[in-house]
């Protein structure tokens, strides 16, 4: 899937090498729910609509540089959470693993744009 | 994954909310400087535009300030930078952990700062009748 990339609406889950491993290895794209290093955030799989050319990404979605070096896009099925507050307007959420089937994937892969660490 | 914690403000200060923030955070961090999301680089406080911003990051200088920009988050740079986000009717506050020292004080004082305004702003109204 990995090529030319649409900067159109779409649902982005950004992740480092590892990352990027492990959630492609099976032709279902398989987020799995994990426990995030804020003690009040809850358990599970975070998404961004936030495009790769986004001003300040890693400090709005607030990881490290290295954890925005790899990118999975797919289409939104409306099944996702928005996180609560402001920043509600661009991450969302699945308390479960999160599952995305090949018709819905766009692309995957290096981060268009962003140099490779 | 997604880091961050988000503090929500119910809040009908808008902008004016937005300016107490960036006060009270200023005040716990003298040598902070802001940078609005859609900006390239951080300013002095007194350089902010803030009449437009409705997205900013406040961090406590421009050291770490230069580390977010170029690298993101890392460990030794937790809860020494704000996010602020405004809406008409609350005012988000994304640090890294609230109950860390430093985070609580600043919300602690944000919160009564808020909630001093907000009182002003009713005891302002009353009068105008």
């Amino acid at each position: 899937m990995s090529g030319d990339f649409a900067m159109t609406s779409a649902m982005n889950h950004y992740t480092d090498a590892v990352g990027h491993k492990a959630i492609r290895a099976l032709p279902v794209w398989h987020f799995r729910a994990g426990t995030p290093r804020t003690p009040t955030r809850e358990r599970g799989c975070y998404f961004t609509t936030l495009t790769p050319d986004t001003r300040n990404l890693a400090q709005r979605i607030r990881v490290s540089r290295e954890k925005t070096q790899f990118l999975f896009s797919f289409d939104d099925a409306g099944d996702l959470q928005p996180i609560a507050g402001g920043r509600g307007a661009y991450i969302f959420w699945s308390r479960n693993d999160y599952l995305v089937a090949e018709d819905r994937q766009r692309f995957e892969g290096p981060t268009p744009g962003r140099s490779q660490t | 994954m997604i880091g961050g914690d988000d503090v929500i403000f119910q809040t009908p200060l808008g902008r004016v909310a937005l300016s107490i923030a960036l006060r009270v955070v200023h005040l716990h961090w003298p040598a902070a400087v802001v940078q609005d999301a859609e900006a390239e680089e951080a300013v002095s406080p007194s350089r902010f535009a803030l009449a437009a911003a409705r997205e900013v990051f406040v961090y406590e200088n421009a050291a770490v300030a230069a580390r977010w920009i170029a690298d993101g988050y890392a460990d030794e740079l937790a809860n020494r930078m704000v996010h602020l986000l405004r809406d008409d009717e609350t005012l988000t506050v994304v640090v890294d952990d609230r109950h860390a020292p430093a985070a609580r004080r600043i919300l602690d004082d944000l919160d009564h700062a808020l909630q001093v305004n907000a009182l002003n702003l009713c005891f302002g109204v009353r009068c105008g009748q």
